[in-house]
């Protein structure tokens, strides 16, 4: 392996394609237009051209520079997201209390922390703020407790 | 899930059941505004389930779901089951956004039921700082020398559409520039930035009655009678711009008839009451009298009459 | 003279009981939802916006508007202590306002952002009962090729806020304003990037990814990793807490610009105390003697916008009130209370209606007095947060954060928007891209892009005649020189770097 600051070369990259896919997307789908009157296609495509050229004033040099080191924890990341979207399936089913319950719970799992019948004591008193603050106190359209069926 | 369940099961209910009188509503009813909290439809919608909490004896909710130039809330309505519990209260919007928007998830005759036009009023064309006629023929005159800009509330909008029906049918070599909203719209026209402006009564004439902005003509063939000083653009001789603004009730696709007409019934009782009568008034608008079957007949024919246009004039492309 | 009989007019409308109490009502809710990540003004005017129809006009104007202010005041609480802006005008307060606390200094950046809160506020009420009906006419003169201009100006700001080099900060702004073209055209009505999606027609919310970007990404960088025990129990005593004399000395000016910039883009219709606390901030940092400070922890940092979006706040009821246009969804909100009672907002109302208007000018400053009060014993509480264990706390944070993006339309779809954006925040502080920029380039891109095609089609396609406007054309010549300062000054200063590490290996070798 080269010595290479392979960070900036991948995040140079990733813009760069980013900016030219929807340049390309843009120019295909959305007309151009005139001066005068410009067209929903002007904007994306020419902000997607600036961007693949930073892309590449970002990505060029850096493969000339040293390595760097890049930590990246994937545990915390998969965990986390997952806390995330079993709120998102859960709000409009089950309702609030079970919601806040699952997200607290799985997000505590991210470390090591925190002993299981911790989490569950924060967990439930999560779910008793929560409900204290939006359902009893702000009053949200949003129910303690659903039945999908 | 819940939703789809509740709408197979209540289509199901309402093809087999025929509608008996006296019971509805069944319980609360849910009149979806498409806009946001505090808009001009949305006011017109609370005011009105006040009385209408009276008449019924019913709890009345006032929900919006604002978006996609009034086409969220409309979309929600159709998936409703038509039992008269989920209605939708929406401006000349629902007949031009079809016109453009070329995605939508219903059909604007199948899925609809007109059931009650609530306000009419006539299109205003108002004139801002820079227009210096002071009524509809000396604008014609003054437009074919110097080129206006005629400013909308945003494209597909009924101010974009008038516009253009405008410059069709009275042959302007006007342009069309494209705020967002009728107030962004308005400002521009104060500052001398653009010069036109069409929209109804209720949103213009604040401004023309401060002298900010002049009325140049009421589109319709006459006279308006609650503004008998501003001309006609018939009287200019400009034909095919006689069209209404209004604000209207619609149900969900395939509604009982003989339900649409006791819902028809009840709101022009709320449109009655000293209350609505005001708000008509302060709008300078009158309140509409078509029964659900001739207001079907205006809803297609303003359906047809903005897809041709936009066809005509490339609009949404 | 007529200005004081007007004020007693004002203060005798606003100290009635009543008045008093939906005062008191408003800023308290308003403070509350302001804290609570996601849940902004707009959303608890919505949910409170039926009961006008029950209040007297004045009354109700006083509560929605307190509201509306209140929320500016908590919403830096959030920011600073746990990097997620409790409301979109204080994202930019994150940026010195997180750092402050990390560094045990939580107590001095809230006591600061409280006293330039109540002074941006004061600066902005005097600005709106001194100079509404003059402002109002002066704004109308602001058209598409003005608006352009000043955006300009605010994107080239934009590219020095974050320290990074100039093409990761540009390349972020370029970044946000292609996101924001997602959605419906404003001039064509084209649905862009939506790919058939219904939700996407509106765009992106701005909460969403201002809460995905800074909060969530927060929270994914420092979940797992390493932390060192940075706050300890003495800096939640009282000493600790107060702002010293350097910090006062460093304030006064930035206090007094904020306060200026936010006063101006509050009364301009279309942009808004969001834009107003970006804008602020990044003038600080170009006059400072030492930018490099900012980023870190520079109270300047927390002030500028702090006195800027709570300026614009106030000012924002100019055009609202004068005009009867108004400048956002809130303001929109605001009218209609007025319109429930068959009132009309226009140029006369001050004449028509002096009681409302300066009783509600009155109420704006008791309830910045409230807010002064209510805020200063709350920060010992605020900084006793930061004691609670972080494997405790974040959990905590994401639930706020997940029921916030959720509340704002009721949209499940919402949630996982927020999470998306979150993991974007987490990459990006792996490839050390920096946020803030994006969120700028988001908020005024879809500005630019629209003022600037009606702009063109106004000067009918010639661009020259867009410069030749005296108030355009002399923005932009700025918004120009400082882009060529800048650029300039980064290719000295790397020139300068790459002379230096030549001579030094020159030296060493």
């Amino acid at each position: 392996m080269l010595d290479r600051n392979y960070r900036d070369v991948a995040t140079g990259l990733a813009l760069a394609l980013i900016g030219g896919g929807s340049a390309v997307y843009a120019l295909t789908h959305y007309a151009l237009g005139t001066v005068k009157r410009m067209g929903p296609g002007m904007m994306p495509t020419s902000l997607g051209v600036i961007l693949a050229v930073f892309g590449l004033i970002i990505a060029v040099p850096a493969f000339f520079e040293s390595r760097k080191e890049i930590d990246v924890r994937f545990r915390a990341l998969v965990i986390l997201s997952a806390s995330v979207l079993s709120f998102m399936l859960l709000i409009e089913t089950f309702g609030l209390i079970p919601a806040v319950f699952s997200t607290t719970m799985i997000a505590t799992f991210a470390e090591n922390k925190v002993p299981l019948r911790r989490g569950l004591i924060l967990a439930a008193s999560m779910s008793l703020l929560t409900w204290t603050i939006f359902i009893l106190g702000l009053r949200l359209p949003i129910s303690a407790f659903d039945w999908p069926f | 899930m819940k939703k789809i369940i509740a709408a197979a099961i209540g289509a199901a209910l309402s093809t087999t059941v025929a509608f008996a009188q006296g019971n509805y509503p069944s319980g609360p009813v849910t009149i979806i505004v498409p806009y946001g909290t505090g808009g001009s439809t949305d006011l017109t919608a609370r005011a009105v389930a006040i009385e209408l909490e009276k008449i019924w004896n019913s709890p009345v909710v006032v929900v919006n779901k604002k978006g996609a130039g009034s086409m969220i809330g409309t979309t929600e309505v159709t998936q409703a089951a038509p039992d008269g519990l989920t209605l939708l209260l929406n401006t000349a919007a629902i007949t031009t956004a079809p016109a453009i928007q070329s995605d939508l998830k219903f059909d604007p005759v199948k899925d609809i039921t007109p059931i009650s036009l609530l306000i009419t009023s006539p299109y205003v064309l108002v004139g801002g700082a820079n227009v210096k006629s002071n009524d509809f023929s000396g604008f014609l005159e003054e437009a074919q020398t110097r080129p206006m800009f005629m400013g909308t509330a945003g494209p597909g909008s009924s101010s974009h559409f008038m516009s253009e029906l405008v410059i069709l049918g009275a042959n302007l070599p006007a342009d069309v520039v494209h705020f967002s909203g009728g107030g962004e719209a308005q400002t521009n026209m104060m500052g001398g930035h653009s010069d036109t402006y069409i929209s109804t009564t209720a949103s213009v004439m604040p401004y023309v009655n401060d002298g900010r902005v002049k009325a140049l003509a009421v589109l319709a063939n006459k006279r308006f009678p609650l503004l008998p000083d501003v001309q006609a653009s018939g009287e200019a001789g400009v034909k095919g711009v006689d069209i209404e603004g209004w604000v209207a009730l619609f149900g969900p696709g395939g509604m009982d008839p003989a339900l649409a007409d006791q819902i028809n019934a009840d709101f022009a009782k709320a449109m009655a009451t000293d209350s609505m009568q005001k708000l008509l008034t302060d709008n300078y608008a009158l309140a509409g009298d078509l029964s659900p079957a001739e207001f079907w007949v205006v809803y297609e024919r303003d359906l047809k009459i903005w897809k041709d246009l936009a066809e005509k004039r490339g609009i949404g492309k | 003279m007529e200005l004081l009989a007007n004020l007693a007019l004002g203060l005798e409308t606003a100290i009635t009981p009543v008045n008093l109490f939906y005062c008191f009502a408003g800023v308290f809710l308003g403070t509350f939802v302001g804290v609570i990540p996601g849940v902004g003004p707009l959303a608890a005017i919505s949910m409170l916006f039926p009961i006008t129809f029950y209040l007297d006009p004045t009354a109700a104007l006083i509560m929605l508007a307190g509201i509306y202010y209140g929320t500016t005041y908590g919403g830096s609480t959030a920011s600073i202590l746990l990097n997620i802006p409790g409301a979109t005008s204080a994202a930019v307060t994150c940026l010195d306002g997180y750092p402050m606390a990390q560094q045990g200094r939580a107590g001095v950046a809230l006591f600061m952002t409280t006293i330039a809160s109540f002074v941006g506020g004061s600066f902005g009420i005097v600005i709106l009962s001194l100079f509404s009906p003059v402002i109002a006419e002066y704004a109308l003169t602001f058209g598409p090729a003005e608006y352009f201009s000043l955006m300009v100006l605010g994107l080239v700001a934009a590219s020095t806020i974050a320290n990074a080099s100039p093409s990761r900060g540009l390349s972020m702004v370029v970044l946000g304003m292609l996101v924001a073209t997602v959605g419906t055209d404003s001039q064509s009505g084209v649905a862009r990037f939506t790919f058939g999606s219904m939700s996407l027609l509106e765009g992106f919310g701005i909460s969403a990814m201002a809460m995905g970007l800074f909060g969530i990404g927060e929270i994914l960088s420092s979940v797992g990793a390493t932390r060192s025990a940075k706050i300890d129990s003495s800096s939640a005593k009282m000493r600790n807490m107060l702002p010293s004399r350097d910090d006062w000395r460093r304030s006064w000016m930035p206090g007094l610009r904020g306060s200026s910039i936010g006063a101006f883009f509050g009364a301009l219709p279309g942009t808004g105390p969001s834009i107003a606390a970006f804008m602020a901030y990044a003038v600080e940092k170009r006059v400072s003697d030492t930018p490099e400070r900012f980023g870190h922890g520079a109270i300047e940092g927390i002030v500028a916008p702090e006195t800027a979006n709570n300026a614009a706040d106030q000012t924002a009821f100019i055009p609202t009130l004068t005009l009867g246009i108004p400048g956002s969804a809130t303001m929109a909100l605001m009218l209609g209370a007025l319109m429930v009672h068959g009132i009309q907002p226009g140029p006369t109302l001050i004449v028509e209606q002096p009681a409302l208007f300066w009783g509600l000018v009155m109420s704006f400053w008791i309830g910045n007095l409230i807010l002064l009060v209510l805020n200063l014993p709350l920060i010992g509480i605020w900084v006793r947060l930061l004691l609670v264990p972080y494997h405790y706390l974040y959990p905590a944070i994401l639930v706020f954060v997940c029921i916030g993006a959720y509340s704002v339309r009721a949209n499940a779809a919402d949630v996982a928007m927020v999470l998306a954006f979150g993991v974007l925040g987490y990459v990006m502080r792996i490839a050390q891209l920096p946020a803030a920029p994006l969120l700028l380039g988001f908020v005024l891109g879809p500005l630019v892009e629209t003022q600037f095609r009606r702009a063109m089609v106004l000067a009918r396609g010639d661009f020259t005649a867009i410069l030749e406007r005296p108030i355009a054309g002399t923005v932009i010549a700025i918004s120009v020189l400082m882009l060529v300062w800048g650029l300039g000054g980064a290719m000295l200063r790397r020139r300068r770097k790459i002379l230096d590490t030549r001579h030094q290996k020159s030296v060493g070798g």
